[in-house]
């Protein structure tokens, strides 16, 4: 269920796994593995960055810059976790294997910004963060 | 102050990044380990039918009983002349000296006999059992009994039994020129209804047979099947074959063949050989191998992989590599030639061809992964004609070419048309049909498919 929902949201975009003598370790372990840690990290990224940062610790991290840094961190852990799981798996690196990392970056730069549209409201300091908007007071 | 507080916050931020990702990388570890904990069992299950069924076969056996059979009749006298100083042993000579002290002494013999095997006046086949140092005596000195003819057929079915009572291998040896009583020349056109009546206790019985068929200089008098227009010729090292025939269990047949008769010669035709299944898997991921189109196994981690996954496209035909192991087979069908020829690949849903087949090289058998393969056979599959189906790589039984060109109507000038024997393919028909109705195969290996999503 959650490989297929993982395979299927890579393999839109990138079509089937190349080489295809891989195919299997592609959908049953990189696909998924990525698909959650993009999930949980940039969640994880933006609870720390709303509710530690400009919450719990008042750090005065609130401008939209310091939100764009976040952004960029996690589009670099974006970047890494696809190619080092094709490396762990023992998968022959192909081009594929860096489209896939390029397509989870841009994955990573949706999730990090509708969580923040989700979770910005909760947060003291950056509620405005990246922008005011759909939040209103 | 504001900007070390930052500082800090932004160290303590780094830190969190790199314990969550370490975190992460367990998980992806710990995720592949409960794979290959809920795939091995699959995997087991599929391997475990091949694996028992080849130790089945592969048990062979470190000692067999031999009984050995050598026909001196007056035809075979020229290969055995007496020995005299300066004057060079002939092949049969040299070769049949080996063979019995290989059986007298070689460690792969458990109880032995060695027997004589001629005929009485009324043409009834006689084996006399014979000591080791009579039967060299025979071999480097000569025949001196006189021994008219060859009732084959019979000759055959009395070693046979004999050797079924004392659960051993036979190995006889004759120039299969069969010689019946003068009064019953009809036999000539029954040979191979003979030969099979007289041998269907080793089909009976799940018996396997071995021909091994080699030449050796001859001197003497050479007593043709055909007696006209010469009754006999006196020849002086011209080339006449021989042939040893090794009946028995499959396994204990290859044990005889490899162990105890060792240098094989060329010519070799097998009968009765089957081999329930040979290891085999497709190989996908290997580098030395690496396939081309829409293929994978359908199991990650299977091993072998016996199922996979493929698609063909227009332009692009799936190829992918067999890997076998064949080392059990006999040794003239281990060869790559032979494989050649012979290898079919069939399909069923699809429609395979056979690409090349390879023989283990050192670089491959250095590789731990590939080791266990003594064959390679590539495989393109073009197109797919159902969603599955399977893919066979089969080893048909075949009647070696030889045996036709050492096959004649008319022996009588061995000079002329030397390496042959007289209706011998006739023997060997009689021998095949035995076996008729057995697989067709010598093995089968099948590897399914289901086409690609």
């Amino acid at each position: 269920m959650i490989q297929q929902f993982f395979s299927g949201l890579y393999e839109f975009v990138l079509g089937r796994p190349m080489p295809a003598n891989f195919t299997n370790d592609y959908r049953e372990v990189v696909f998924p593995n990525t698909g959650l840690m993009l999930f949980i990290i940039s969640l994880a990224m933006v609870l720390v960055y709303y509710y530690v940062l400009n919450r719990m610790m008042s750090t005065g991290l609130y401008k939209p810059r310091h939100w764009v840094i976040f952004l960029v961190l996690n589009a670099i852990i974006a970047f890494i976790i696809p190619i080092a799981q094709v490396n762990g798996n023992e998968i022959e690196t192909h081009s594929y294997t860096y489209m896939f990392a390029f397509v989870n970056v841009v994955y990573s730069l949706i999730l990090f910004f509708v969580f923040s549209l989700l979770l910005k409201r909760g947060s003291v300091q950056a509620w405005t963060t990246p922008m005011k908007w759909p939040n209103k007071k | 102050m504001r900007i070390t507080k930052f500082k800090s916050v932004l160290y303590t931020l780094l830190l969190c990044i790199v314990l969550t990702l370490s975190g992460c990388f367990k998980k992806q570890s710990a995720g592949d380990e409960s794979d290959t904990e809920i795939n091995p069992t699959a995997q087991t299950g599929e391997a475990a039918s091949p694996t028992t069924a080849t130790t089945a076969e592969n048990a062979a056996p470190s000692k067999v009983n031999v009984n050995l059979y050598l026909e001196i009749s007056n035809g075979m006298k020229g290969f055995m002349p007496s020995a005299t100083a300066g004057k060079e042993a002939t092949t049969f000579q040299n070769n049949l000296n080996k063979l019995l002290s290989e059986v007298q002494d070689g460690r792969y013999v458990a109880n032995k006999g060695f027997y004589l095997a001629k005929e009485d006046a009324k043409s009834r086949p006689v084996l006399d059992s014979v000591s080791y140092n009579t039967i060299k005596s025979y071999i480097v000195s000569g025949i001196k009994d006189d021994v008219r003819g060859t009732p084959l057929p019979a000759m055959l079915q009395a070693a046979l039994q004999n050797s079924i009572n004392q659960e051993a291998v036979s190995i006889i040896i004759s120039d299969f020129i069969h010689g019946p009583d003068p009064r019953d020349q009809g036999q000539f056109i029954s040979l191979d209804s003979d030969i099979r009546s007289s041998l269907r206790e080793a089909e009976h019985q799940g018996l396997a047979i071995a021909i091994l068929a080699n030449t050796s200089e001859f001197f003497g008098t050479y007593h043709p099947a055909v007696k006209t227009p010469e009754l006999r010729r006196t020849l002086n090292g011209v080339e006449i074959p021989y042939y040893i025939w090794v009946i028995g269990k499959q396994q204990d047949v290859q044990l005889v063949t490899n162990k105890v008769l060792r240098n094989l010669p060329l010519q070799q035709a097998y009968f009765g050989f089957e081999y329930e299944s040979v290891p085999f898997s497709a190989l996908l991921k290997e580098k030395a191998f690496k396939p081309a189109g829409i293929v994978y196994c359908s199991s990650r981690n299977a091993d072998p992989c016996t199922s996979v996954n493929l698609q063909p496209g227009k332009n692009e035909p799936v190829e992918f590599t067999l890997g076998l192991d064949l080392r059990l087979l006999p040794a003239s069908m281990q060869s790559v030639d032979y494989l050649k020829r012979n290898l079919k690949v069939t399909g069923n849903g699809s429609r395979p061809a056979l690409v090349s087949v390879t023989a283990a090289d050192e670089s491959i058998k250095a590789t731990p992964d590939l080791a266990k393969y003594s064959h390679f056979v590539r495989v393109q599959v073009p197109q797919l004609t159902a969603n599955s189906g399977s893919i066979s790589v089969q080893l048909p039984q075949v009647s070696p070419n030889w045996i036709k060109t050492w096959s004649t109507d008319n022996d009588n000038n061995p000079v002329a048309a030397p390496k042959q024997t007289y209706k011998f393919s006739k023997i060997a028909d009689g021998v095949q049909a035995l076996y008729r109705d057995q697989s067709d195969y010598v093995f089968n290996a099948t590897t399914q498919f289901i086409k690609a999503d």
